[in-house]
């Protein structure tokens, strides 16, 4: 894989440089920071996963420009869901020890983003034991989904929110590609409904259902269960399927917003014009908060920051945009497993250990509940980051409108929605709205269907939306 | 202790189902919810155990159990972590409600450890919260994890010991809360009288973190969903695990299967005579039985085996990692009460599987693990795409101690070293892991050289040739490591004597071995079990874990993967025309293809 990819890099920087596009190309890595086509082609493994980091990156400058800078990012595509989680727009990273790539340790620096199996291909089953469940399994794009009318038989999720009336025959990128809903009907009829005995809306709302709430668990797992509050945060919905499921995934999970971004099907794209050049430099310390080798510290600290200011000298970035960040991973004298804190900037002294440590004790109190205070705390590795500057895209505003949206009501279709997560479905009149015709400060009640080229959004019963200066869709309940 | 003897015809983990809520019925989309929840709560308390602990046999090799149990101690859900914790939890809760049942209070925490009381072996401290709901208590929060010291004859591991008071501090179902209030003089106690206190602390700390945060994330599932709901639900996906397993079981031909009989070294302390462990497995219609009738007496030291929190485990996990397979089976069936119910076990009383109280029974791993690997070698005939060939099936812990620099503490460091597993039907074993029931993870050097005044000499494959079959055993690992002080040494191990067995055709696997100062003049193979031993600053071990088994006949394997096997150095030419048939080119490396045939048909003849 690697002198592959090595190979890829180099002709396509050549190939770009020959076209002159540009100065450089440039890649985003695993850690969320850009590197140079010369350092990528040398160090090809950093590149892994930075696809889904990217969306997170995205996910990170969109809640910036709306304003709210913490974010859950939550991008689906066909066949997976990508879930990421930064506390005020910032990414955290994974152990070493969890960088894992299917069975292997890839032992490089990433930042935490999770893939599951649940996505718009995710093929609905009653298994053998009689239990409904939905993916990992995916109908992928060939034969794809029951709807596309190309072989497939198994029920999907796509089907489900084509029987459900969410996604209308002519709505798949803009009608160029026509589905089929009574193929939908016909698999989930008879592969679910029939099965489980259930009336056929159950059954699509069920497949929709389980589906989200696999994504729940996930967000749960990186969130919750880190010690983070969803109530602080606002979930992103990416990629094309995303924005179907975010407003019950924020229902359930009790968080306050939903932003759906101008073109979710591109939010990667706009995470890699939002970083900056990053090279981060870690050695191992081993120091104790008990006794700091506070010599040891600074020596290694200014030598890390030599090291990154080098690189980032090397990619021909100016001095006057070159700034450093350090972290520490620490753990109890005994663990086994560290966490990482951010280390405060100036010479190492006594106090600066003392704030180490007890950003330490914060972190461990978060993520475990418990807190040692009177436990001395080990400094494993210090690492220090070079952040070049580069400049970043800016998300612009659109045109101002009023709160009346009507004018980007295009139609009204029948289309199946629940009051709350125990009540039956009932179909119900929906307003269909094109998204391009939407302006700042419009207001959408829900159920409401929002079609563009790349996703389809829906706000459910008892929520509304409204879009904001730059253009994005914000999902909130209605108040009780 | 008088007990009633067992019934021949076994005995299963499966709890009572005395209910103490309204079945009611769930729907298929709150089900499936309630099932995603209660599997993704065991993993996280495992995530958290693991990460927050200090024995490195929790946080490195993962040795720990966690999940959500009924008053019974039917297990609701478990965390899929070292198979050998898996259904062990609902013994410990047996044996503490057999002395607290109608006690518990709410913030209570019970510390258990009595291996004649369900606990898998005294190392694994239990730690077991009882869940109340409305002012009902309605179910346990419980989790296992090893820890380094228990304050036995001797630090870390035991073998040659009197009894089971010689083995280890007992404790049989403690509140080391009561309601709430932490009873600091009984942890201080405990504390006291082992050798790694600050270790314990920790590992005991994380274990109370562990099982307080499966009450939490149970307790709010019953928050949202209500007490029948959510037990109602944990019924059904009891159920559904049970009949996926008997939907399998009845696949295979009823009959009783008989594994050959296998051969543990000693018993630690009686050198030269060998254990015997008579496997034989029973299928009939949808149910089975593991009987463990003609295997060994009950030996002297510590290398007998707790029935309930360990041969039943064992038994379970086998069948249900045997034909549940997640690589060949769709569907994920949960690890839950419901895979208890078809499978049960007997051993006669008196017998190293039984063993009368109070016999000590720390060291019990090497023989559970022959028992999954017997399971395997006596189905391997009527499934042939599941079972595989004899594997490293033993467990190589070596448990490294001293006294610290400061004259007073001691340090102590198990390892688990890895062996390798038999062929199976399709590919060839793996290499270096830990086999079976053992299901740990290696210990870095880097982590070794850190904490330790040990140092690395050799990590890597073994140098003998693998065992020859159509798919060829797995490699074991070596290891060499310096000593920079004076280390003590104790140890649990086998195959010396009995290499894993090849499966339809295949070779024999290689023996381990432990040898200290390998290479040098003063070179001395060491028993597989050890007690007390020194090793001297300065001084080396050695220690080889055994290569697996081949599954079937190695004249029927691919040239190519012969050939491989060459370029690889695993084989040399001559191994590769000796048990392979395959004549090796060795001016190109290539097979040479005339040769071969002739080779392989002559011996067919």
């Amino acid at each position: 894989m690697g002198p592959k990819t090595s190979k890829y890099i180099e002709n396509l920087a050549g190939k770009a440089k020959a076209a002159q596009v540009g100065e450089d190309v440039h890649l985003m890595t695993s850690a969320g920071g850009l590197v140079t086509s010369r350092s990528a082609s040398e160090i090809p493994v950093s590149l892994l996963t930075s696809g889904v980091v990217a969306g997170l990156l995205g996910g990170c400058a969109i809640g910036k420009a709306s304003g709210f800078p913490s974010v859950i990012t939550l991008d689906v595509g066909g066949t997976s869901a990508d879930v990421g989680v930064a506390p005020d727009g910032v990414l955290r990273m994974k152990h070493l020890l969890d960088t894992r790539i299917g069975d292997y340790h890839a032992m490089v620096p990433m930042a935490e983003v999770d893939t599951i199996g649940a996505g718009g291909g995710s093929i609905a089953v009653v298994d053998d034991g009689g239990m409904f469940r939905v993916g990992p399994g995916s109908a992928g794009a060939v034969p794809g989904p029951a709807c596309y009318g190309h072989g497939g038989t198994e029920p999907t999720s796509t089907d489900a929110m084509v029987m459900m009336g969410w996604l209308r025959e002519k709505s798949f990128l803009s009608g160029t590609m026509e589905v089929k809903p009574e193929l939908a009907r016909e698999a989930i009829q008879t592969h679910i409904a029939d099965k489980l005995d259930t009336p056929l809306d159950d059954a699509a709302m069920g497949i929709f259902k389980i589906l989200a709430h696999s994504m729940t668990e996930a967000i749960s797992l990186h969130s919750v269960r880190k010690g983070y509050d969803p109530r602080d945060f606002s979930l992103i919905a990416e990629g094309g399927a995303g924005p179907l499921f975010a407003w019950q995934i924020a229902d359930q999970l009790g968080i306050p917003r939903v932003i759906v971004p101008g073109h979710p099907g591109i939010t990667s794209a706009v995470g890699l014009l939002t970083t900056d050049i990053r090279y981060e430099e870690p050695t191992t310390v081993w120091t104790s908060s008990a006794d700091p080798n506070i010599e040891l510290l600074q020596e290694q600290i200014e030598r890390l920051s030599a090291l990154a200011v080098a690189q980032l000298e090397k990619d021909g970035v100016a001095a006057e945009h070159i700034s450093l960040e350090r972290s520490v991973d620490c753990r109890y004298v005994g663990q086994g497993y560290e966490l990482r804190v951010a280390a405060p900037d100036g010479d190492v002294d006594d106090v600066w250990v003392k704030t180490v440590a007890e950003a330490f004790h914060d972190v461990h109190g978060r993520t475990y509940s418990q807190r040692f205070d009177d436990k001395p705390v080990q400094l494993i590795n210090v690492r220090v980051t070079g952040v070049g500057a580069v400049p970043h895209v800016q998300i612009a505003d659109i045109a101002v409108g009023t709160a009346d949206s009507s004018g980007a009501i295009k139609t009204t279709t029948q289309a199946l929605f629940w009051q709350d997560e125990t009540s039956a479905p009932q179909w119900v009149d929906t307003p269909v709205y094109e998204r391009s015709l939407l302006l700042a400060n419009n207001e959408i009640d829900g159920p409401a269907i929002v079609e563009q080229f790349d996703s389809t959004t829906i706000i459910g019963m008892n929520q509304h939306a409204t879009v904001d200066a730059v253009g994005h869709i914000i999902i909130e309940r209605n108040p009780a | 202790m008088s007990k009633a003897l067992m019934p021949t015809t076994g005995v299963s983990l499966a709890g009572e189902s005395t209910r103490t809520w309204n079945d009611v019925e769930v729907d298929p989309i709150t089900l499936r919810v309630i099932g995603g929840a209660l599997q993704s709560m065991a993993k996280e308390m495992a995530q958290v155990l693991y990460r927050m602990a200090y024995s490195s046999l929790i946080r490195e090799s993962e040795d720990l159990g966690a999940g959500i149990f009924d008053i019974n101690g039917r297990e609701l859900c478990e965390s899929d972590s070292t198979p050998m914790h898996c259904g062990s939890i609902p013994a410990y809760i047996k044996g503490v409600n057999r002395r607290l049942a109608g006690t518990y209070k709410p913030g209570d925490v019970v510390l258990h450890n009595h291996p004649y009381h369900g606990a898998a072996h005294s190392p694994d401290y239990g730690v077991i919260i009882p869940i109340f709901w409305q002012g009902e208590h309605i179910g346990f929060a419980g989790c296992t994890g090893h820890v380094s010291d228990v304050g036995g004859n001797f630090p870390g591991l035991c073998m040659d010991v009197v009894d089971v008071w010689a083995e280890g501090k007992l404790m049989d179902s403690m509140k080391i809360y009561e309601a709430g209030v932490r009873n600091d003089y009984l942890i201080q106690h405990i504390l006291d009288n082992v050798r790694t206190p600050e270790q314990n602390r920790g590992d005991l700390e994380a274990l109370i973190a562990c099982s307080r945060i499966g009450e939490k994330r149970f307790t709010e599932l019953l928050e949202k969903y209500g007490l029948d709901t959510v037990m109602s639900a944990g019924e059904r996906w009891m159920d559904y695990s049970e009949s996926m397993l008997r939907k399998k079981i009845r696949e295979i031909p009823d009959g009783s299967y008989t594994a050959p009989i296998g051969y543990l070294d000693d018993d630690g302390k009686n050198r030269g005579e060998p254990l015997k462990v008579a496997v034989r497995v029973q299928v009939e219609g949808e149910d089975i039985l593991i009987d463990l009738t003609g295997s060994n007496s009950q030996v002297p030291t510590a290398f007998n085996v707790p029935f309930e929190g360990s041969v039943l485990p064992v038994a379970v996990s086998a069948i249900r990692t045997i034909l549940l397979d997640e690589d060949l089976t769709e569907e994920f069936v949960p690890q839950n009460d419901g895979c208890f119910r078809p499978v049960k076990a007997y051993a006669p009383e008196g017998t190293i599987f039984n063993p009368d109280f109070p016999a000590s029974c720390f060291a019990r791993f090497s023989q559970v693990n022959r028992v999954f690997d017997s399971i395997n070698l006596a189905l391997a005939p009527v499934l042939p795409d599941h079972a595989i060939a004899g594997s490293s099936a033993a467990l190589c812990a070596i448990a490294y101690s001293g006294i610290a620099p400061d004259g007073e503490s001691y340090w102590v460091y198990i390892e688990i070293n890895e062996g390798s597993y038999g062929g199976r039907n399709g590919k060839d074993g793996m290499d270096a892991v830990d086999a079976l029931m053992a299901n740990t993870r290696n210990n870095p050097i880097e982590e070794l050289e850190l904490n330790h005044a040990m140092r690395a000499l050799r990590y890597e494959l073994r140098d003998e040739a693998p065992a020859p079959g159509k798919w060829r055993g797995g490699i074991g690992s070596v290891r060499k490591w310096l000593m920079e002080t004076d280390t003590f040494l104790g140890s649990e191990a086998d195959n010396r004597s009995d290499p894993p067995a090849g499966a339809l055709g295949g070779h024999n696997g290689v023996s381990g071995s432990f040898t200290r100062n390998a290479g040098t003049d003063r070179e001395e193979v060491l028993y597989s079990k050890v007690t007390q031993e020194t090793i001297r600053s300065g001084e080396t071990l050695e220690i080889k874990l055994p290569s697996g088994g081949g599954f079937g006949n190695p004249y029927e394997r691919d040239p190519f993967q012969v050939l491989s096997d060459v370029w690889d150095e695993y084989l040399t030419d001559d191994d590769a025309r000796r048990d392979y048939g395959v004549v090796v080119n060795t001016d190109s490396w290539t097979v040479d293809e005339d040769a071969t045939a002739e080779l392989r048909a002559r011996s067919a003849a």
